[in-house]
């Protein structure tokens, strides 16, 4: 815990110094962005099988850039089913529940980083985010510890490496940004995956968060990779290519594993 | 810079398209090993009962996993683990797949106690069916038919029958053949038999994979429906052996409850909450994770016990008699 709170006050000190120089604002824009995202999970509570599948995804999202800060806030969010490799569809009969997952993500993040350094084509950020994921797996296969999930929410560091570059006599930038978690919380089933019902008198809610811990990137590694390449389009909008990739694991009650590759467009309107 | 950022961006490509498998752990193969290990491993890990079952599951590896391996197919390696599993006697322990599903079935070991042909014709008479509560003044006695948890008692129609049922010396409520469904219905009954808050069971969870963690054993306790009628005057429970989980947490209940009896034959059990868990080769499996307590801290696993035992023979169903029912009666009227 000691660590914990070290590392956050040390973070927060460096980001403290870091804003001091700012500058007047410069743009903004609105973004909407749909695509698909790739996931596996691996829960071990549930099932020692990797399930895996194409989740439909969304994406609104609003950045502001000055001349030294980048901010961004995101409200991301798929839907879309995971199966196991043993899934044959068509092949048992219709009653039997096959290996398969519907799967609901949802992540709300919000980074402010600084300019720590800028050349004729290149930049580096770097600065906090902070981030909520809600993220479900529903199977009536698993009785009831059908409803499997993690909820989770992290104040993270992130540093962006910003590039720009010319293709097709076109102005592009690409990006990539790093995000790791500092600390938060992180809320899992229990050991056996079934919610307290028989408690009648809980809230079924707050007995999803019975199995609630205090996560940081020692017992939480989540490392999130935030790519795209930008090109502008008409009217001062822009347009991004996005390419994330995200993995997570959390060892309590046991082992979860989870990763998700995600492709997309983004169309970003300008707002000031 | 310009070298530094290729590689950097090559490496974010290549690591992000394959360093998740690194971290994955390895999964296990569909082959009769692993299928039976996963089982095995998963129920010596979770399974709540085992030192109520008095059953030791290393052993049972011994005997099964040899057995297993030497499975030639689905159907064989099925009845193997189906056999080890049913070592449990579990009702709640079931192994599924697209072919078969194993089951325990207690109630086969033991007389049927209940006919619903006999009810009909001689006892019933033109019965109301208030939702799923059928429901009659039998011989001046309240009546109750309850055939399954699974399906919802609203309390509009349990309003209907106290009413209906009021100034009568008391009610029966039989739920023999209820196999269970969802224990809020029995707890909407059950909040109408009390006068005060009432603790009507206990349970404990199995939280690790040690065979001593469990959580602490909760209390749970019942509020009476203050704004609803209750059920008045003696009440028995009538309870058959294929009276099981959620018809076993209502029989529970009932020990807990002053003025409240249960007659007929023992529940079937089936205390455990039933949790699930994956096979590699697809098929799925549930198994027992809770262990529930009568108010005097019976584990009710093997069956909630009655308080007045009555049979029900092959000669009185021919004979066209339901002396459980007549018994039940005949206590509510004389309260001996």
């Amino acid at each position: 815990m000691k660590k914990v709170f070290t590392s956050c006050l040390v973070f927060l000190v460096v980001i403290s110094g870091v804003s001091l120089a700012q500058d007047s604002p410069k743009e903004s824009f609105w973004g909407i962005a749909v695509g698909i995202r790739s996931q596996n999970f691996q829960d071990q509570l549930v099932t020692q099988t990797k399930y895996s599948g194409g989740l439909l995804y969304f994406m609104i999202n609003h950045e502001k850039n000055k001349a030294n800060t980048w901010r961004k806030f995101n409200f991301e969010a798929g839907i879309g089913s995971m199966k196991s490799k043993a899934f044959e569809a068509g092949q048992v009969p219709a009653r039997y529940l096959q290996p398969s997952v519907k799967s609901y993500w949802n992540e709300i993040s919000y980074s402010h980083l600084f300019q720590i350094k800028s050349e004729e084509k290149s930049s580096f950020y770097v600065g906090p985010g902070i981030s909520n994921v809600i993220s479900v797996r529903y199977s009536p296969r698993w009785d009831n510890s059908q409803i499997n999930y993690e909820f989770t929410g992290n104040l993270q560091a992130e540093g962006r490496y910003l590039r720009a570059f010319e293709l097709w006599g076109k102005d592009m930038k690409a990006s990539f940004t790093l995000k790791l978690p500092i600390v938060g919380y992180i809320a899992r089933p229990g050991y056996s995956g079934v919610p307290e019902f028989l408690d009648h008198e809980k809230d079924f809610g707050s007995s999803l968060f019975d199995n609630t811990s205090v996560s940081w990137l020692g017992n939480f590694p989540r490392i999130q990779f935030d790519n795209y390449v930008e090109f502008p389009i008409a009217g001062g909008n822009k347009m991004q290519v996005i390419y994330n990739w995200e993995y997570y694991s959390f060892q309590s009650p046991v082992t979860v594993h989870s990763a998700a590759h995600t492709i997309g467009v983004n169309f970003l309107m300008k707002a000031k | 810079m310009k070298k530094f950022s290729s590689l950097l961006l090559m490496l974010i490509l290549l690591g992000s398209g394959a360093c998740e498998n690194l971290f994955y752990e390895s999964e296990k193969q569909n082959n009769n090993a692993d299928n039976f290990d996963v089982l095995w491993q998963a129920m010596k890990d979770r399974y709540a009962l085992f030192e109520y079952k008095k059953i030791n599951w290393d052993s049972i590896q011994t005997v099964y996993r040899p057995l297993a391996l030497q499975a030639k197919n689905d159907q064989e390696l099925y009845d193997v683990m189906a056999e080890m599993l049913n070592t449990l006697k579990d009702g709640h322990t079931n192994l599924r797949t697209p072919f078969d599903i194993s089951r325990y079935l207690p109630y086969l070991e033991a007389p049927a106690n209940y006919n619903f042909d006999v009810l009909e014709r001689n006892y019933l008479g033109d019965y109301r069916i208030t939702g799923f509560l059928l429901n009659q003044e039998i011989d001046g006695v309240g009546y109750i038919h309850y055939r399954s948890f699974a399906t919802p008692i609203l309390q509009s129609e349990l309003d209907f029958v106290a009413e209906r049922f009021k100034g009568l010396p008391g009610v029966i409520i039989d739920i023999r053949n209820n196999e269970g469904g969802n224990p809020e219905n029995g707890l909407k009954i059950a909040a109408r038999l009390i006068d005060e808050r009432t603790k009507v069971y206990s349970f404990k969870t199995k939280n690790g994979p040690g065979a001593d963690d469990y959580s602490d054993e909760k209390d749970i306790y019942l509020d009476p429906n203050e704004v609803n009628p209750h059920f008045e005057g003696r009440i028995v429970v009538l309870t058959n052996r294929k009276v099981y989980s959620a018809g076993s947490y209502f029989s529970a209940y009932i020990k807990g409850i002053p003025g409240a009896i249960l007659m007929g034959d023992d529940t079937g059990g089936g205390c455990g909450v039933p949790a699930g868990y994956d096979l590699p080769n697809g098929w799925y499996f549930n198994y027992s994770s809770t262990i529930g307590y009568t108010v005097d801290g019976l584990n009710f696993e093997g069956g909630v016990p009655v308080d007045i035992p009555v049979e029900m023979t092959e000669a009185d169903i021919a004979a066209g008699r339901d002396p459980i029912l007549e018994r039940a009666i005949e206590y509510i009227k004389t309260g001996k």
